[in-house]
């Protein structure tokens, strides 16, 4: 009997000696053609900020998977590039804050407004245009936060009330930020005093979410945040098509998804290029999760 | 009234043609081996010097009308000596016929004539047979003849990944191919992820695999049916076959219970990947994996009428890391495999008229377990059949078989079972599944006419149904194919059968993991139904043995399924929303020239093929590739007989490379709230990108025991083999690797390269 297993393990050996891997074969897959790539958001005091940058090969963003490098990002934020945005009272040129980043400080911003944006990259001569509306704002009928025991751990939920706008179809999005003291994010809506937001999660609303009367009750759990941290929570109205954007978003991010691997084409707006062009303002509630 | 006069088109058929055959006796009876009394399914029989002959139904049953007289009847079946019997029919006669196992005897090239000639004139349309026998030195991987992957060999059927045991025929997908084992619905055919399929050949008999021209019998799948039987067992003598490899060891017992009465056969396998693994790091349990299988059948003659068969089938993948160890950090596995179990009773009601009456039960199930300190995770899953099966065949006359029967399967279906305690629990809920319960049913007509001695039509119905929650499904399925044969030993022939498939896997990867489930059609997701039409041409040369057959096929495909774009299917009870339905046709051409007697025989396949899909919510609704579409596929199968002890193998095999959706572009963008930024990818249009070609030769030398000595039971041979001996990449997968220029380029690799084997096979 011991004979047979040294004879099984000097062949298991020999198989493995004698198993080469095989050389792997170059293949030529294509790059998509590079397009301008299109962010907005709109804050209070008609201000509208617009994120301009080109999409980029898979090849070229090798190495930068832990931390994108300033000489990659030269390389796709648009700098000096032409963007306008034409609404009901007028066209208003965007000036630039930073090569990538445009902002015009007083768009009129009015419900059921009708914004289009128009950006030409001189260097590239790349061009787009993408429409979006200004939905009206909802706000919470109530919102609070309390902690609960969970499986011998206390953890902090939010609970929150909501009215259906009343629209034939409505879209919201619910975002819960924990306050982080990690200043370089990218961080356009800083709505604590210091420190910065922090996006721990949110949730996509639509209309078959309200009970019969058009009313929302929703207790969500907030994961990774601890008992002391201090929350933002927002609502936004948003469009069909940004909701459809964020679902895509969603699943991409999910850990099931990653492992399957199963391709996502995310919805757009922007004709000739990518991304989305929105503008919506979230009604924001600030808690001080010691408090509760 | 068209549907009314369907119905009566075959009565009207069957009440003309037993008018004329009034005046006829009847020889009929069973057809077997000598050596070991195994019936052979496809036998010949063959009244010489008249154009009347039939063959033996899978149970080894034939049934030959004639006008009374004094005939000379010939018996044949391939690679058996043909036996003569005058028989004098005066009145009905029957008689069982045992035929030798031929070596090289003039009477080979009769023998091998015959066989190529009963394929020219069948009216059965892309139909493969293959006795097992036949393929036990095709080279695999591992050295352990694989019948999945010799059936891969054959034109119209394409691979999966390397190393997989998925099929695509022609154009279908994965799921879309029907599985049997004595009657039985084997769901998960693949050991070790695909490496190996779950048959063990010692068990089988013989396989016949259909590709289009489905006879009724067949439903409840779109584009194949793959029959399989096991081996009856000998009720002559006692005998063992087994065999030692890398990977796995089999041992396979036969004999009577009581002889010539009644025998069993019991044949098991087991792999020690895990025993050897271990021994090589000390004893360590670094690799707890391990493969088993066992076959059982049983069969008792109870007299002239009546027999019954009891045949089953276990087998399981298992991973168990645990340790029993209070301090371990992870315990945990799976468990995954299949359960069949069929029990027939074969009754002759007269000599015209067999029946089959079969029990059957499946079930296929998993079982993952994961166990860390404080936590627990536990899921199930489970699909059990229980069906019946009811069979006739009524050989009217020589010219007219009619054949008539119905099923009925409860389909139940336990998917995603969850037991979580600790932390785990407050992401992953336990939950009880839903069970679902399904009933299908079938009801079929079938029948054979010879209109003269070169034209014969062969026609059925096929009545299916399904009835699940909420919904019930009736669909008609005809089927038609007839042969004109001309100049003898040429022939054309023409099918259309359409096929109705109500359950579908829902498969969370391309490659075949334990997580894959089937379900059944619902409500919202309608029955799968492909009609597919074929035309081939057949010319059969005796002189070299050898027959030529040409295909040309289109399938139309409705409801098919694909999975939404990012879909999420792990433990996804609410998958439905994660479907979506389309359509697809396929077509192409086939070719296929096979020797199978004399020193050198084997096969040249090849398919020129497309397979394209349409849905409206994948590809911005354009059409697309399957992901098996492949333009071309080449397969060289030989072996060489230098002497009775010493034989080399060989198979050269080439196909286009396979289609993935890459990520062709990426692009930043913030999120929901412009408070991070993410890396979003581009995909190229759906399957647009195709793999490298694929291609690789194996090789298997075979050295028998010498057979001089008789007087030993005794023998054996060694099996030396090659996979992918000139040690190409078969590309499944691109990575992305420095290009030495400091870029970056693409790479597909491939899974195995240059892999020796060893194998000893014995028989006493």
């Amino acid at each position: 009997m011991k004979n047979i297993k040294y004879i099984l393990f000097v062949i298991s050996i020999a198989t493995s000696l004698y198993s080469c891997r095989p050389k792997p074969l170059d293949i030529d897959v294509k790059p998509a053609e590079e397009r301008l790539v299109i962010s907005s958001q709109v804050l209070p005091n008609s201000v509208m900020v617009v994120g301009l940058t080109r999409s980029f090969s898979p090849l070229d963003s090798q190495g930068n998977s832990d931390s994108i490098q300033n000489s990659f990002l030269d390389r796709i934020l648009v700098p000096n590039a032409i963007v306008t945005v034409t609404h009901s009272n007028g066209t208003d040129t965007l000036f630039m804050i930073t090569p990538g980043v445009y902002a015009s400080l007083n768009i009129l911003l009015v419900d059921y407004g009708s914004y289009t944006l128009h950006a030409k990259d001189p260097a590239t001569g790349l061009e787009v245009t993408a429409t979006t509306e200004l939905l009206p704002r909802v706000y919470f009928d109530s919102i609070q936060p309390y902690k609960q025991v969970v499986n011998g751990d206390t953890v902090p939920f939010v609970h929150y009330e909501l009215t259906d706008y009343g629209a034939a179809s409505d879209y919201y999005v619910a975002c819960y930020y924990r306050k982080s003291q990690d200043t370089s994010a990218f961080d356009i809506n800083n709505y604590f005093s210091r420190g910065s937001n922090q996006l721990n999660s949110f949730d996509l609303i639509t209309d078959s979410d309200f009970d019969q009367n058009g009313k929302l009750v929703r207790n969500t759990q907030l994961n990774d945040v601890s008992n002391t941290d201090t929350i933002a929570v927002t609502i936004s109205h948003i469009t069909k098509g940004y909701y459809e954007f964020l679902t895509a978003y969603k699943r991409s991010s999910s850990l099931f998804n990653q492992l399957s691997g199963e391709p996502i084409n995310y919805p757009s707006n922007v004709e000739g290029g990518y991304g989305y062009f929105m503008c919506h303002f979230p009604e924001l509630r600030i808690f001080e999760l010691i408090n509760y | 009234m068209k549907k009314l006069l369907l119905f009566l088109l075959p009565l009207i058929f069957l009440f003309n043609v037993n008018l004329k055959a009034q005046s006829t006796f009847t020889l009929s009876g069973f057809i077997a081996d000598s050596s070991n009394g195994e019936m052979l399914f496809g036998a010949s029989v063959f009244a010489v010097g008249t154009s009347k002959g039939t063959s033996a139904n899978e149970y080894g049953f034939y049934s030959l009308s004639l006008a009374p007289g004094t005939y000379t009847i010939r018996f044949s079946y391939v690679g058996f000596r043909p036996k003569e019997v005058t028989v004098v029919l005066t009145q009905d006669v029957k008689k069982d016929i045992k035929v030798s196992s031929s070596t090289y005897v003039n009477a080979e090239v009769v023998i091998k004539a015959d066989r190529n000639q009963d394929q020219v004139q069948s009216t059965q349309t892309s139909a493969i047979s293959i006795p097992i026998d036949k393929i036990k030195f095709i080279p695999t991987i591992g050295g352990e003849t694989d019948i999945i992957k010799v059936i891969q060999l054959m034109p119209g059927i394409k691979r999966g990944g390397e190393g997989q045991s998925q099929m695509f025929v022609r154009g279908g997908s994965g799921d879309d191919n029907l599985i049997l084992l004595d009657e039985a619905v084997v769901y998960n055919v693949a050991h070790l992820f695909g490496f190996f399929s779950v048959f063990n050949n010692d068990a089988l008999k013989d396989m016949t695999v259909y590709k289009g021209g489905f006879p009724a019998q067949y439903g409840g799948r779109l584009s194949s049916v793959m029959d399989i039987h096991m081996k009856d067992g000998n009720n002559d003598k006692f005998h063992a076959v087994g065999g030692i490899g890398l990977l796995s060891s089999h041992l396979t017992v036969e004999g009577p219970i009581i002889k010539n009465k009644s025998s069993f056969l019991i044949s098991a396998r087991r792999s020690y990947i895990d025993k050897v693994v271990k021994l090589a790091y000390g004893g360590q349990n670094v690799l707890p994996y391990y493969f088993y299988d066992a076959n059982l059948k049983l069969n008792y003659n109870i007299n002239d009428k009546n027999r019954i068969f009891v045949s089953s089938y276990i087998g399981d993948d298992v991973l168990a890391t645990k340790t029993g160890s209070d301090s371990s950090f992870f315990d945990g596995g799976f468990r995954l495999g299949n359960f069949t179990a069929t029990t027939r009773w074969n009754h002759t009601f007269n000599p015209k008229v067999f029946s089959n009456v079969s029990l059957i039960h499946t079930r296929f199930r998993y079982d993952v377990e994961a166990k860390i300190p404080g936590n627990s995770f536990l899921t199930q899953s489970r699909i059990s059949d229980y069906g019946v099966k009811d069979d006739y065949s009524y050989y009217v006359s020589p010219i007219n078989t009619v054949r008539f029967g119905a099923s009925y399967t409860m389909h139940i279906f336990r998917p995603n079972v969850v037991s979580t305690s600790g932390e785990i629990s407050d992401y992953l809920r336990s939950r009880t599944g839903n069970p679902v319960y399904t009933n299908e049913m079938g009801l079929y007509y079938n029948q054979e006419l010879a209109l003269d001695s070169n034209f014969k039509l062969n026609y059925g119905m096929r009545l299916s149904g399904l009835a699940t929650t909420n919904a019930f499904y009736f669909n008609p399925e005809p089927r038609i194919s007839a042969v004109w044969n001309f100049q003898k030993v040429q022939s054309i022939k023409l099918s259309y059968s359409r096929m109705v498939q109500y359950l579908h896997l829902v498969s969370s990867s391309s490659a075949a993991l334990p997580t894959d489930l089937w379900y059944p059609v619902t409500k919202s997701i309608r029955p799968l139904v492909s009609d597919q039409i074929a035309a081939a041409y057949n010319l059969n040369v005796p002189k070299i043995q050898t027959l030529f057959t040409v295909e040309a096929y289109y399938k139309g495909m409705q409801n098919l399924i694909e999975y939404r774009e990012g879909a999420v299917l792990i433990l996804n009870d609410d998958y439905e929303k994660e479907l979506v339905s389309g359509k697809g046709h396929a077509y192409g051409f086939e070719f296929f020239a096979q020797r199978s007697e004399g020193k050198l025989t084997g096969w040249i396949g090849y398919t020129l093929s497309w397979s394209i899909r349409q849905f409206p919510d994948l590809n911005h609704g354009n059409p697309f590739y399957a992901k098996f579409d492949r333009r071309h596929d080449l397969s060289i199968v030989a072996t060489y007989e230098f002497t009775k002890r010493f034989s080399v193998a060989a198979v050269w095999v080439y196909s286009t490379g396979q289609r993935f959706t890459p990520t062709t572009g990426e692009f930043l963008m913030p999120d929901a709230s412009l408070t991070q930024v993410n890396v979003l990818p581009i995909y190229s249009d759906k399957n647009a990108i195709q793999l490298p070609a694929a291609h690789r030769l194996d090789i298997n030398f075979v050295l028998k025991s010498r057979l001089d000595r008789k007087w030993m039971r005794w023998t054996g041979e060694w099996q030396i083999g090659a996979y992918n001996v000139y040690n190409r990449a078969q590309p499944y997968k691109i990575k992305v690797v420095d290009d030495g220029n400091g870029g970056y380029k693409y790479q597909a690799v491939g899974l195995f390269g240059f892999i020796p084997s060893i194998a000893y096979n014995f028989k006493f």
